[in-house]
């Protein structure tokens, strides 16, 4: 420590020898430099990621203030619409409060960041190299572009904008596939999930046992059936698709299994 | 695909202060060191069309501003030796980089001291004056001024730990 403490005097040293009041502010630069800047040829169409809080956002100075050390970057956001760029180009947008964390390996392997509150991503695409969000409860990993995480120690929102993202709660441990247009809202003290798709839902619920599909279709209500009750269910690629609702509560797997099966004359099948 | 400009606002808010400062280690003057980093700007936006070429966007906007300021100071006095700015040489680009990010928090940091305790802080520390002339000069007892330049030590500190704290804890 001491020695960081001898490098932060000597920074304060230097900066408080040059320091000048109202310059380096980048908001008053980022106004002078407008008349320098040629104009774009032509707009572009942005996705409506990027354009839903663009006009503010550039009024509103990026505000992240982030602490910077040799090991960890941690970015909070002072106003909302904070826009921040990280290091492998993923563009974040930040509600206010929001906190995200990442490390110095950060894109060595993977890329790996923590966060709290209310953040929009557009993740770069880079398949070598996956990017995971970890919240307090859950864990989201993106195999594609766009999507919005609210968190905090109880509970974790996602929606997914586009592209695909693999979310996996704490507990119960189900890898949710979750694609364009779905949402999923996880509480972490009573275990439950809950997942809406277009045209379709689906909750779950580790305390109560309890599991609702509505609309849902087999491949997905097996897949749920497998991680929840821990058994390999074996479904005919023809029969994936089709959907089913009902709900169960303390129901074994076994049985919803003979339900689904006499409901719709399907062939699910239990590998022990 | 041009990079738009909402794009490359990003990319200047995100750096734009702690290039400033990266730029203050070569020119010493606040008002050049930020022409610089803006002149840099504008080089970029008229070439954005390289970006994309661009891997670290940010170890480019680095090396850009530090040859835009050698390039300055070569055309401004040919004669100036480059012996006062061999002390950069010790420094790799990701320890130039993580000290102008630092700095630049210290320097946002004295943005946002109280008034007072800025215009004494800069009166002792850079401007050297000693405690007793500032107390003359301000009206207050030497205690005071030692206070408000020792809390605002204080703060500028305390804030910068607080980041190391993260691995510490």
């Amino acid at each position: 420590m001491t020695d960081n403490n001898r490098d932060i005097d000597e920074r304060i040293r230097f900066v408080a020898r040059h320091y000048k009041p109202n310059v380096f502010d980048p908001r008053k630069g980022w106004e002078k430099i407008q008349k320098q800047m040629a104009p774009e040829r032509k707009r572009r169409k942005l996705p409506l990621f990027y354009s839903a809080a663009a006009a503010v956002a550039l009024l509103l100075v990026v505000t992240v203030f982030y602490f910077t050390s040799n090991i960890e970057r941690e970015l909070i956001a002072k106003a909302d619409n904070t826009l921040y760029v990280l290091p492998d180009s993923s563009r974040i947008e930040m509600q206010q409060g929001a906190e995200l964390k990442y490390d110095k390996n950060f894109g060595k392997t993977e890329r790996r960041v923590s966060m709290l509150g209310e953040i929009s991503f557009a993740v770069a695409r880079n398949e070598g190299k996956p990017f995971i969000v970890s919240t307090p409860g859950a864990q989201i990993r993106v195999l594609g572009t766009e999507f919005t995480a609210l968190a905090d120690d109880a509970e974790t929102r996602l929606s997914v904008t586009s592209g695909k993202v693999l979310f996996t709660p704490g507990r119960p441990v189900i890898p949710l596939l979750c694609t364009a247009g779905m949402s999923v809202h996880y509480t972490a003290g009573t275990e439950n999930i809950k997942v809406n798709s277009p045209g379709s839902s689906m909750e779950i619920n580790g305390k109560k046992q309890s599991l609702v599909f509505n609309n849902s279709q087999l491949k997905d209500v097996s897949l749920v059936l497998s991680n929840f009750y821990d058994v390999q269910i074996e479904l005919p690629e023809e029969e994936s698709a089709l959907t089913f609702t009902s709900s169960f509560a303390q129901k074994s797997v076994v049985e919803i299994v003979n339900i689904i099966n006499l409901t719709l004359d399907t062939h699910l099948v239990i590998r022990l | 695909m041009l990079i738009s400009k909402k794009q490359f606002s990003e990319y200047y808010h995100s750096y734009y202060r702690q290039l400033c400062v990266h730029a203050l280690h070569f020119m010493s003057d606040a008002d050049e060191a930020e022409d610089v980093v803006q002149e840099t700007f504008v080089n970029l936006w008229d070439k954005r069309e390289l970006l994309e070429a661009i891997k670290s966007v940010k170890a480019y906007l680095y090396t850009a501003v530090r040859n835009n300021c050698l390039t300055r100071i070569r055309d401004a006095k040919p004669t100036t030796s480059l012996d006062k700015l061999s002390g950069e040489e010790f420094l790799t680009e990701d320890e130039q980089m993580e000290r102008a990010e630092m700095e630049a928090r210290v320097w946002k940091m004295i943005d946002e001291l109280p008034e007072r305790r800025r215009e004494i802080f800069l009166m002792a520390k850079r401007d050297g004056m000693r405690y007793k002339d500032i107390a003359g000069q301000t009206g207050l007892t030497v205690k005071t001024v030692e206070n408000h330049v020792l809390r605002a030590m204080q703060s500028l500190r305390a804030k910068d730990i607080k980041a190391y704290l993260f691995f510490f804890a």
